[in-house]
């Protein structure tokens, strides 16, 4: 039962907790980000917010997760409820298990991704192949195609989610903490690797070379421009990143830390989390993605291929050719580096979503690990299926929106707000600091109480009542003189998401391309009723389990 | 490594959130390796929190 496990050691639960923080929004996510934010400019508001929320949330996950565990609860409707008084917490934790299933169901997708690449490019796949032809037989996808699949990307997708279940049935020290002690000095390793090569690249001495890799690595650094840093939307692109680097919003550090014992460190494993976490992306992520491809495409080429977009074209599409130009030796080995390192990113990331689900059917029903584990896969399943059987601008990107996106601010709204005002700051700070080695500076009490909630609360707002013309272009026109723009929601807002105001029919369309938009809007439409009913469906198991206890059932 | 693309006021930025960050990464792995938690036996059983749960 999950009540009796433990983690085996205290650097296993270290690894662990920064395998489930460093995925792939470290070495993909963050340098696109940074790209598109203006390099340097974007770094401040980035680090501002990792002190003001990131950190805090890490701190206030791991010490909910800790405080449940001692009650028995290793999810986040039991962690919720045992600190709130009203009923309503229970159920608003069901969103810590909704989050993790529902970016698991796409995140493992991506994960079968990588996987296939790095065989394919060890096997040297990517000398005399094109890349996107490659994705395209793994994905089977095509434009303006809706419904497509691909035997072999099933197979490996398979196989993803039969190796996550396997190593999670295992349980938390003998499967989660083995891999994790396993995967993530490896993927230090091939980070190094992979980044010192990276930077070894000369245009003086390879005519391949257009620029010197420093000069991406330079544009990241840059001394920021202080004017864009007044602009709101490098601020929200830099919270953003920050919530999807750490992990924090999703029920996953709950659940880990709910492993503890009640004397146990929460504040220096934690700020260990974190840290590490910030080292692969802040040192190894910035000097791997942007300068291998500034190196052969040159910065205005690596601006343009990740203008608008999270990065995943230069790394699916570009990269792989590029490495090419490393000598038909080193090529397929730096393929394999590289997507070996994406999918051991990816893999530790997908564990730490899968726990809380099977923690929540061993604590509240008292299923085996087993059979959790095969209830798990059950879930998994109906969401993934049509993950990789639409089209990725269906399923992909609406549930990557709704609970990979949107659903972690609003959840790290309602955990903050639990921690620091319903439970009490007071007792909070008392429980953060139980058992801490290090030791807690007392501006994150008044931090933790009024900045992080303030930061998410803004966050939030800007997210659902984004304007088309952005945040930084709104106030650009009233501080102009110009002033407020005729309104019209963005596409990317969560207003503009429920309106489908990113999927607007071009108007020079030919009938397949408006059927197509048709069919995509519906998808995306019974895909938010799917998540609804999902959610329903978790809540109606959480007042089934406590309703058993309330008349001395066996939950614990 | 030709290292040519870099501008001092680069260096000196980088340089100093790498330091800022590996130096806390090292810092804190270092406290907790040499930390003799995890490593006594567990005193409380029952892992009782410090305060009680609320009551619905």
């Amino acid at each position: 039962m999950a009540k009796n496990e433990r983690w085996a050691s205290r650097i296993g639960l270290v690894l662990a907790m920064a395998g489930n923080a460093v995925g792939l929004g470290n070495f993909l996510r963050f340098p696109a980000q940074a790209a598109q934010n203006g390099g340097g400019a974007f770094m401040i508001p980035y680090l501002v917010s990792l002190l003001v929320m990131g950190i805090p949330l890490m701190w206030i996950e791991w010490t909910m997760g800790r405080y449940g565990g001692s009650l028995g609860h290793h999810s986040t409707p039991g962690i919720f409820q045992s600190m709130g008084r009203s009923r309503a917490w229970k159920y608003l934790g069901v969103l810590g298990l909704l989050t993790c299933l529902g970016i698991a169901s796409y995140y493992l997708y991506i994960e079968s991704w990588c996987l296939s690449y790095a065989i394919y490019s060890l096997l040297g796949g990517f000398g005399a192949d094109e890349p996107a032809s490659f994705f395209g037989r793994i994905t089977g996808q095509s434009d303006n195609q809706l419904f497509a699949f691909s035997v072999p990307g099933l197979v490996m997708f398979a196989i993803c989610i039969g190796i996550n279940i396997f190593i999670l049935s295992r349980g938390v020290s003998g499967g989660i903490e083995v891999v994790a002690k396993v995967a993530m000095p490896l993927l230090l390793l091939f980070g190094v690797v992979l980044a010192v090569r990276g930077l070894m690249s000369d245009p003086l001495a390879d005519e391949a070379v257009k620029e010197s890799p420093w000069v991406g690595l330079n544009y990241i650094w840059s001394v920021p421009d202080f004017t864009q840093i007044a602009n709101p939307a490098v601020w929200l692109a830099a919270a953003g990143q920050i919530f999807f680097t750490l992990s924090i919003g999703m029920g996953s550090i709950h659940c880990f830390a709910s492993y503890l014992r009640r004397k146990d460190d929460v504040a220096l494993t934690g700020a260990t989390t974190a840290w590490t976490n910030e080292m692969c992306e802040v040192v190894i992520g910035s000097a791997l993605l942007l300068p291998i491809a500034v190196s052969y495409l040159g910065l205005q080429g690596v601006k343009d291929s990740v203008a608008g977009g999270s990065g995943f074209g230069l790394v699916f599409f570009t990269l792989p050719t590029l490495f090419n130009n490393w000598g038909p030796q080193f090529a397929p080995l730096a393929g394999f580096l590289w997507f070996g390192l994406l999918f051991l990113a990816a893999i530790t990331s997908t564990l730490a979503m899968g726990q809380p689900v099977m923690a929540f059917l061993e604590d509240e029903f008292k299923l085996s690990r087993v059979r959790a584990s095969w209830a798990l896969m059950g879930m998994l399943l109906f969401l993934a299926v049509p993950v990789a059987m639409i089209h990725e601008q269906g399923v992909f990107s609406d549930f990557d929106f709704w609970v990979g996106t949107f659903a972690l601010v609003v959840f790290a709204l309602m955990e903050v707000i639990l921690f620091a005002w319903a439970f009490g700051i007071d007792k909070g700070w008392e429980e953060l600091t139980r058992g801490a080695e290090l030791r807690v500076p007392r501006a994150f009490y008044y931090i933790m109480k009024y900045v992080t909630p303030t930061f998410i609360i803004v966050i939030l707002l800007a997210a659902i009542f984004k304007p088309s013309v952005g945040w930084d272009g709104f106030f650009g026109s009233i501080g102009s003189g110009q002033g407020v723009p005729a309104w019209e929601w963005a596409g990317d807002s969560v207003i503009g998401k429920v309106l489908h105001k990113d999927l607007v029919t071009p108007e020079d369309a030919s009938p397949e391309v408006v059927t197509y938009y048709e069919n995509l809007r519906t998808v995306r439409t019974y895909d938010r009723i799917g998540l609804l009913a999902i959610f329903a469906f978790f809540s109606i198991l959480v007042a089934i389990a406590w309703r058993r206890k309330g008349k001395g059932g066996t939950p614990s | 490594m030709n290292t040519t693309g870099m501008t001092p006021s680069a260096w000196i930025f980088m340089g100093t959130v790498w330091t800022v960050v590996l130096g806390m990464t090292v810092y804190c792995f270092a406290k907790l390796l040499t930390s003799k938690q995890f490593t006594e036996p567990d005193h409380d059983p029952d892992h009782t929190p410090t305060f009680k749960p609320e009551e619905e």
